[in-house]
């Protein structure tokens, strides 16, 4: 169960070990603090022996000193461990969450995931800066309190015990009782919180639909649920505190009754009655301290056990061997490819075979949902879950190793995805050796030359994923990322979507240039007709099947489906010459 | 960064700190629960305070061995018991109407806030970051809540605490209160630095971890992306840059937050001990006395120790209430003026009058722009990307306000009719399909929700949808929320059966179908003409295909009209429109 984490925690060591010593150090401290009252009250203050007050005084202060310094020493080591443990681990899980495959990101989800690498993480930090200031301390003072009243008096201490008991009980019931509660409000506020944001985002929908009142409603039932959800945890958390308090004054009240009796019979001085009043509050103190490391460390365990479940899963984008690429074999061949994301019946892609050779240019066309951006995930060996075999350049994709399939093949995805940080840093994403006039070249082939026009120029800001440029912005940029590597292959996923058809052409043309010039492959996945017209051979597909195979004209000539395409497309214009 | 700092201090010169618990006050404090809480902090803090008191006489009672006086002690001892009771009960009464009147603040506040959202034009939605406000309502909500809670709660017990353990000491033992009072107030003079300090270090943990969070969300969604670049390695080393930054400056703040606490425990065992010496060797005060003076000091000190982590509770909240505050004060509204009209059953009559309009008054955009639209008849606006098409959109709608000239609808200016009303009269299909969470049906019927089975599925049979609504698992229920996978075709099929059943007036078609593929598009589109027959509609699209049949064709470019006429009329123009329409049909291979 600790086998992820522990090696993170190795290093502090040191730490671990004398912080809670010296923790321990300012507890025995602390304990010995009412002893010394005692003997002050009964030895100088009832004979009125003032040096043997001040005596025990300094003593007294020396013990506090030396107490503060030993505490501070612990809460210096425990930051220093706790902080570091807690860093090395993110970032080692990071490392992870970097070598999952495409699949099993999937199936956790970026927002899991993230959840995982921060709150997670930072649970379990808090759990061993804990584990080094209190989990030592807290029962420590609590059993040596107990044992230090035994030690004035075995009979007073029945109250000790019987109050011990009782804190265990009411405090369990309580918490039995709030848990259920508090997942539910922590439901009830996500609610709340789904609710705004669809205010946010469908503001223009919901004013055309004039549902601006509905919506108030829809708001009020999740924030009245939220309040009495809230109201009645409230009423049972609340309890907490009086309860407390009514056991360590009661169990004071039946002391004093009880140490009468004891000090009667002289069992117990005056002195060791004062003494044995204050560990009785002492021991309840800790109690609350302890019950606050419970709740902590239940949550430190979930957290711990999704942490693990990350951590144990394997590295599996890894290429099974080092295979070397032919550069004279087809830049891509599918051999019979059938493909599902899950377990799910239908295939994603079925039976899928054809070949690229070195240096043309593919289209690929379809409807959506045809599945024609699955199939050019498994290209770069996003998946490998499938039965048949793609070939990049004579070699089994899975064969190669990752880093270096992937650097041949430059990908515009569909949704334009770009990081935060500067423009430049986008284009040359993940390259680091590109020189800017090769920069400069890609702008002007993807017609990005809008970045000129900003104030930073290319070290303009790029906001988190891109938000502060549009779709089509963003859309030329990630083309531009993608034509900079001038990789071997390139693969443009119907990234020209959010693009005028000017642009588009100006752009396709200078693709169509640079690609020539460099000998590179082209996969063009698209919609448009117009897009794929000129392409040396065009596949078609029809849900995850393919159904045609050709040049635009043979095309036309026998595939209904490119035809129904084609016409839906030409049709209306010049009198529908193509058709 | 700068930017923030300045709105901040903005922000800071809008309400004084004094402003901004006034406002809350009025949320918080309601006489109803206000008057018994106040008694049951009272009456739960008294004995608190009076009960040491006779502790001390009751241990002052047992001397030694055949001295105890069990008269006086089990008296003691009784009354101990019964107020002690009372005590905790009305201690419970006092959190639990607390808590309350925090969770009816919170809830108050959240429903203002919201109301002020509701109203808010366009602009605001447009402009701030979404992200932001959400959290406003959620986290700063919360943040207030919890500071009017523990914060205020703790202060009116606190203050009780320290008024009436300071009179029983003065009347216990003015010497050792005077010993207290020193050692009390370097108590709260430590605690304070320390947390100025710790303060200054978790600010700038917060923002590492804020930063660190941002990062690590924004690389694992995108983490195909990084794999398809190579560019793990990259993303390992700006995440470590910030997660090394983190786990000096997290030290820090760990270890300062972390000194408060011995500190604290440090100074009070100094005043535990100066009872004891100053009690015994100078005021000379019996044992039972200094047994109620340890009590009362450590009653007397505990609302200092905790006034710093108080402070910094009502500091966070106020700063949180002010962030809600914020929304509530925003200026604009969208109200109507109390003579505008309802309109039912628009005849679709547009007119533009000499329309002026700008975002920013330092960009202008529409300028002196004219246009009759004749009940019936089809407006389609193109242009190239970013030309500000969805203007006009955002005019007709009135979710943006013209400077000048005038919109009218059946010849009404658009000002003057009640918003939700003109509103009512245009059906809209945006290009980014938005669905609530619920079901298929709700979502569809969102616009009619009287609307019978039939009607709903006839909607969507016109809308190409209904053959893929009746295969889904749950057909016409199927909850559409997180873990659905519609694809964005499938949506936007819904939001058109949702305009469809709504049955408006006029009709807006902004870039409906790019999300569509052409062969459904193509079926889509015999739907939109049959829609279209007899209602005025504005069509935006970039592809030109669908859009030539339209009575007058607007082009627009950089936010303005450069163009307006016939599909033949414009081509022979041989302008901007001419150049659009070419291109689209043109392969690479010609030259331009």
């Amino acid at each position: 169960m600790f086998r992820y984490v522990k090696g993170h925690l190795r290093p502090y060591i040191k730490q671990c070990v004398l912080g809670p010593i010296f923790k321990l150090l300012e507890a025995v401290l602390e304990l010995m603090m009412p002893i010394l009252m005692a003997m002050l009250i009964d030895n100088g203050v009832d004979t009125g022996d003032t040096s043997y007050i001040l005596k025990i005084g300094g003593l007294m202060a020396l013990t506090a000193l030396i107490g503060l310094l030993s505490a501070l020493v612990c809460q210096y080591y425990a930051s220093v461990a706790s902080q570091g443990f807690g860093t090395s681990l993110r970032s080692s899980m990071y490392k992870k969450i970097n070598s999952l495959s495409a699949r099993t990101l999937d199936k956790f989800g970026a927002a899991t995931l993230t959840n995982r690498l921060t709150n997670d993480i930072n649970q379990l930090q808090q759990a061993v800066a804990m584990l080094i200031r209190l989990v030592i301390r807290a029962p420590f003072i609590c059993i040596g309190s107990i044992v230090a009243a035994m030690i004035i008096d075995i009979k007073l201490s029945a109250i000790t015990l019987i109050a011990v008991a009782l804190f265990a009980v009411v405090l369990t019931v309580i918490i039995k009782l709030l848990g259920p509660l508090y997942i539910r409000i922590q439901k009830r506020l996500d609610n709340l919180s789904r609710v705004i944001n669809e205010n946010l985002s469908g503001v223009r929908v919901i004013r055309a639909f004039a549902k601006t009142g509905r919506e108030k409603d829809k708001f009020k039932n999740a924030n009245e649920s939220w309040t009495s959800d809230a109201e009645r945890a409230g009423r049972i958390a609340m309890l907490v505190n009086p309860a407390t308090m009514l056991i360590i004054n009661l169990s004071v009240t039946a002391i004093i009754w009880f140490g009468g009796i004891r000090v009667n019979v002289a069992g117990v001085t005056q002195g060791e009655l004062i003494a044995f009043i204050n560990y009785m509050t002492q021991v309840l103190n800790v109690l609350i301290v302890i019950s606050n490391l419970v709740q902590l460390y239940t949550k430190a365990y979930a957290s711990l056990n999704r942490v693990n479940e990350i951590m144990a899963l394997p590295d599996s984008d890894k290429g099974t061997a080092d295979a070397a690429p032919d550069f004279t074999a087809p830049a891509v061949e599918f051999e019979h490819v059938t493909f599902r994301y899950g377990d799910e019946e239908n295939p994603e892609l079925y039976d899928v075979s054809f070949k690229l050779n070195a240096g043309e240019t593919l289209g690929i066309i379809g409807g959506t949902g045809a599945g024609k951006s699955t199939l050019i995930n498994l290209i770069p060996a996003l998946y490998t879950s499938y039965t048949g075999a793609v070939k990049v350049f004579g070699a089994d994709a899975k064969e190669y190793d990752r880093t270096k399939l992937r650097d041949m093949i430059g990908i515009v995805p569909q949704q334009p995805q770009l990081f935060s940080g500067s423009v430049s840093e986008n284009i040359a994403f993940g390259k680091e050796d590109i020189k800017s006039e090769n920069i400069t070249e890609a702008i002007a082939c993807s017609s990005a030359d809008f970045v000129y026009s900003k104030d930073g120029g290319l070290d303009s800001h790029v906001e988190r994923g891109g938000r502060n440029y549009s779709g089509g912005q963003k859309q030329r940029l990630t083309i531009a990322r993608a034509i900079v590597r001038r990789p071997r292959i390139l693969i443009l996923d119907d990234s020209m979507s959010a693009l005028d058809y000017a642009t588009e052409l100006r752009i396709r043309r200078a693709i169509r240039k640079i690609t020539k010039e460099n000998n590179m492959s082209v996969i063009m996945v698209t919609q448009r007709i117009s897009t794929v017209t000129h392409a040396d051979k065009i596949l078609v597909l029809d849900d995850g099947r393919v159904v045609g195979i050709g040049r635009h004209e043979e095309l036309m000539e026998n595939c209904e489906a490119y035809r129904d395409i084609a016409t839906s497309q030409l049709s209306q214009q010049k009198g529908g010459e193509a058709v | 960064m700068s930017k923030q700092t300045v709105s901040k201090e903005k922000e800071q010169e809008r309400y004084s700190t004094f402003q901004v618990l006034s406002r809350l006050a009025k949320y918080t404090f309601r006489p109803s629960l206000f008057v018994p809480l106040i008694t049951a902090v009272i009456i739960s803090g008294a004995v608190d305070i009076t009960m040491p008191t006779l502790m001390g006489k009751a241990i002052d009672a047992i001397v030694g061995p055949g001295n105890v006086n069990f008269a006086y002690v089990l008296k003691a001892a009784t009354t101990m018991l019964i107020f002690y009771i009372v005590g905790a009960g009305m201690n419970y009464v006092f959190n639990m109407l607390s808590n309350k009147s925090a969770n009816r603040a919170v809830r108050d506040i959240r429903r203002d806030a919201y109301d002020k959202l509701s109203i808010l034009p366009l602009k605001y939605y447009d402009t701030k970051a979404h992200g932001d406000i959400q959290s406003r309502f959620i986290n700063d909500a919360d943040m207030v809540g919890d500071g009017l809670v523990q914060g205020v709660a703790q202060l009116l017990s606190g203050i009780i605490n320290i008024v009436g353990s300071l009179i029983f000491m003065l009347i216990l033992s003015p010497v050792v209160t005077l010993a207290v009072l020193v050692v009390t107030s370097i108590t709260f003079l430590t605690a304070s630095a320390i947390t100025k300090m710790s303060n200054k270090y978790f600010r700038a943990q917060q923002a590492l971890v804020g930063r660190l969070n941002g990062l690590s969300e924004e690389l694992i969604q995108g983490a195909k992306t990084v794999k398809l670049f190579n560019y793990e390695k990259r993303s390992q080393q700006r995440f470590d840059e910030i997660n090394g930054e983190l786990n000096i400056t997290g030290r820090r703040a760990q270890f300062a937050g972390a000194l408060t606490n011995p500190t604290t425990r440090f100074v009070n065992h100094l005043a535990y001990i100066s009872v004891g010496v100053v009690g015994g060797a100078i005021a000379g005060i019996s044992a039972g006395g200094i047994s109620s003076f340890i009590v009362y000091s450590n009653l007397f000190a505990k609302p200092f120790n905790d006034l710093t982590s108080i402070a910094t509770q009502i500091m966070t909240a106020i700063a949180s209430a002010r962030r809600i505050f914020e929304v509530m004060d925003e200026t604009g509204t969208e109200e109507d003026a109390n003579d505008s009209v309802e309109i039912e059953n628009s005849e679709g009559r547009v007119d533009f009058e000499a329309v002026n309009f700008s975002y920013e008054p330092s960009h202008p955009l529409i300028r002196d722009f004219s246009l009759s639209v004749e009940p019936g008849s089809t407006v389609a606006i193109v242009g190239p990307t970013g030309a500000g098409k969805t203007t006009i959109v955002n005019l007709l709608m009135r979710f943006y306000e013209i400077d000048s000239g005038a919109i009218k609808l059946d010849n009404i200016d658009i000002r003057n009719i009640k918003r939700e009303s003109l509103r009512r009269s245009f059906g809209m299909v945006l290009q980014d399909s938005w669905l609530f969470e619920g079901t298929v049906r709700e979502n569809i019927a969102y616009g009619k929700e009287d609307a019978s089975d039939e009607e709903i599925e006839a909607a969507s049979k016109f809308a190409h949808a209904h053959s893929f609504i009746s295969k889904l698992e749950k057909g016409y229920d199927t909850y559409i929320g997180e873990g659905t996978t519609l694809s964005h075709g499938q949506m936007q099929l819904i939001t058109i059966a949702r305009t469809v059943l709504a049955n408006p007036p006029v009709i807006i078609l902004d870039e409906a179908t790019s999300a569509i593929d052409t062969v459904t598009e193509r079926r889509i589109q015999r739907a939109f003409e049959k829609m279209m027959q007899n209602r005025t509609s504005f069509v935006i699209a970039h592809r030109l295909s669908t859009i030539q049949r339209a009575d007058i064709i607007l082009v627009m470019d950089a936010g303005r009209v450069v163009e307006q006429g016939k599909h033949e009329e414009l081509l022979e123009k041989k302008g901007l429109y001419y150049k659009l329409y070419n291109s689209q049909y043109a392969s690479e291979d010609e030259q331009e």
